[in-house]
């Protein structure tokens, strides 16, 4: 079926002469940089709540909207990365890594701009992405079967495990930590309670969010506190918002790479802006001369998480068009919209609604320009957020946390779940474990035990499946690359200058 | 701190066997594919992370250099007794929300946290109750009256 066609993309141009569409497109990304800056409101929360609101509305309208929030909320999360080091929504994860250093050097209005303007970058490529790429990338996610989502899923914890900044081994630790956790519940196949310890409340295991807010949120106020900068105030370089152009040149590279990165990660079902983020941040420190850099506040570590991360969001529309697989937990609320408007994703959208699914791409281009112009011109009057006292802003930043956690399910045991989650996090960072591969492996870990019976149940319990699947091997072997390639590395080049100084004399 | 990893490495270690051997106390299907079994995991989770375990315990007596990171800042009694004493508020307000209410305790809650927290010479009670205030004004309508979020009904 030919889907790429001019048609395509200009059959719903005509509804942008409606002055409401921009209306919408502008609160949609008011709303997504306010519910993503702030730590305890999530993309996939403000997406929920607003779907609701738009039950009346036409679908174009609702969808410029909802998508303004999507690509704004994504990009919001790294505001609050930078000024307080606490991600506004897991996709600004690695954005933190030099954000927050950044702003400790009191450069915060610049780390904003940067991460403004490749937020915009990422979401643009994305969305061209999107446009021209859309049926050859969905086919190939098509592909995917059991064995590859394993070995994805092990892709993901030694990827986290690798960019942590303490020890790897600490990182895997962790890691294994988050996927135990992430088993806690009832046994999907057999339903058996696994470490339930008799709370009915487990039984569908630990809640995502509070245990992301409580080991992000909770964790880095108790140390701020103990570390007594809950009174320190940096004043900041207002002035000189973005670093010059030269800069961004530079990296045009890597950010493109990260660009290509994020549309990938994005259109594999159930991964997201969080892993693209990471995994782009740590491709860069890897293989970027200004590697050794990463974590000390440069530009570089800014730029390409930002990049990647709002990279996703093009990359998950991917397969939530065409074929009604959401590509991230965003998408997967889209659906839902979609629904409710008496629309179904998939083919027959391309084939039959071609003015709205037009309407989409040029919504979300839009969307990259409202986002970028309220960023930049905003940037000043967040990083303002930063005089505040932390004294007042922490009381408040703790209430989000709570009531956000009590907001999802409702439940007074999330908000318990946040709380430990944020001692055993404030216990793991003094004792030097890094506490993202927790994450992670929280929501990886179901992934994994699933596709691995599946693996199984498929190839009748054959192992030797992961590895005669192509894609699954390819996998594999980039698995043991990440795990082993620093070692093989180091081991190589001490025998070499063994073999130098031998040699020399 | 090198004494840290290695008591936690063997903690870890003594942990992941453990958890093995709970794991075998999971019922278990013989004529299905181990896999699908519900110990399987746990326990190869386990074995897993008794490796790692075992790892870290040899890289930190391998490490000859002293300690490279020191995660216990210089925080005085002040600042330790203070992120206590926020952790109590922190874990009381869940509870004052299901017995006394939603706004009571927001407000309480904000405003000893605030004065706590703030450094007395800058800012006077007067200036910390208003912020208090406006900051559980804020919250109460992004929550109750924009997203509609039930609270448990207390007192108030």
């Amino acid at each position: 079926m030919e889907f790429l066609s001019f048609e395509l993309y200009l059959a719903g141009i005509h509804f942008f002469s409606n002055p409401l569409i921009y209306i919408y497109l502008f609160l949609g990304t008011m709303i997504g940089i306010i519910f993503g800056s702030l730590p305890g409101l999530t993309s996939t929360m403000a997406l929920a709540v607003f779907v609701p609101f738009t039950f009346g509305l036409d679908p174009i309208l609702s969808f410029a909207f909802l998508l303004a929030i999507y690509m704004s909320s994504v990009y919001g999360g790294s505001i609050s990365a930078i000024l307080i080091n606490i991600p506004g929504t897991p996709s600004a994860v690695a954005t933190a890594m030099d954000g927050y250093p950044l702003c400790q050097k009191g450069r915060a209005g610049e780390a904003i701009g940067v991460a403004t303007v490749s937020s915009a970058l990422g979401g643009l490529i994305s969305v061209f992405f999107l446009a021209v790429m859309a049926p050859v990338i969905a086919d190939f996610a098509l592909e995917f079967s059991a064995q590859e989502y394993v070995g994805l899923a092990l892709l993901g914890i030694s990827v986290i495990a690798m960019i942590s900044s303490t020890s790897m081994i600490k990182g895997l630790i962790t890691g294994i930590i988050g996927l135990f956790i992430g088993s806690i519940g009832l046994d999907t196949i057999t339903g058996y309670p696994r470490f339930v310890f008799s709370m009915p409340e487990l039984f569908d295991g630990l809640s995502l969010i509070p245990v992301m807010i409580g080991m992000f949120g909770l964790t880095e106020i108790f140390e701020q506190i103990a570390n007594q900068q809950h009174l320190s105030i940096i004043p900041q370089k207002l002035a000189g918002l973005l670093p010059p152009l030269s800069e961004f040149l530079r990296l045009k590279w890597s950010l493109l790479r990260a660009s290509i990165v994020g549309v990938i990660i994005g259109a594999i079902p159930a991964t997201g802006g969080s892993v693209a983020a990471v995994v782009s941040y740590a491709l860069e420190k890897r293989f970027s001369k200004r590697g050794h850099l990463f974590g000390t506040g440069i530009i570089d570590g800014v730029a390409v998480p930002e990049t990647a991360n709002n990279a996703t969001v093009g990359g998950a529309l991917v397969p939530m068009l065409t074929l009604g697989i959401p590509g991230d937990p965003m998408t997967a609320v889209l659906i839902g919209a979609l629904i409710m408007h008496g629309l179904r994703p998939g083919p027959l959208l391309f084939t039959q609604q071609m003015p709205f699914v037009s309407s989409i791409f040029i919504s979300l281009f839009l969307s990259v320009a409202f986002m970028l112009v309220i960023g930049l011109v905003g940037a000043r009057y967040f990083a303002k957020l930063i005089t505040i006292p932390k004294s007042f802003l922490i009381p408040a930043i703790l209430l989000f946390c709570l009531i956000g956690s009590y907001a999802i399910n409702n439940s007074i045991f999330d908000v318990g779940i946040l709380i430990v989650s944020g001692i055993i996090g404030f216990v793991l960072k003094k004792f030097g474990f890094p506490v993202q591969p927790i994450i992670l492996g929280l929501i990886l870990g179901p992934i994994f035990e699933e596709n691995l019976r599946r693996s199984m149940i498929l190839s009748d319990g054959n192992w030797s499946t992961f590895i005669t699947r192509p894609i699954s091997l390819v996998l594999f072997i980039i698995v043991a690359f990440v795990l082993f390639a620093p070692y093989v590395l180091s081991f190589i080049k001490n025998r070499y200058l063994h073999l130098v100084k031998l040699i020399k004399g | 701190m090198k004494k840290y990893d290695i008591i936690l490495s063997c903690v870890l270690f003594i942990g992941s066997i453990a958890l093995y051997f709970y794991a075998e106390t999971f019922p278990f299907n013989e004529d299905k594919n181990i896999v699908l079994n519900p110990g399987f995991y746990p326990q190869f989770l386990a074995i897993i992370m008794g490796v790692l375990a075992l790892l870290l315990l040899v890289t930190t007596l391998r490490k000859k250099f002293k300690d490279i990171e020191n995660n216990w800042k210089q925080g005085s009694i002040k600042s330790i007794r203070l992120t206590f004493f926020t952790l109590i508020m922190v874990i009381i307000y869940p509870i004052g929300l299901q017995y006394i209410g939603f706004l009571l305790t927001t407000l309480f809650f904000t405003f000893v946290l605030i004065y706590v927290l703030s450094d007395k010479s800058k800012y006077d009670v007067r200036f910390m109750s208003f912020v208090s205030f406006v900051i559980t004004l804020i919250v109460f309508f992004v929550f109750d009256i924009i997203l509609n979020i039930p609270f448990p009904r207390g007192i108030f």
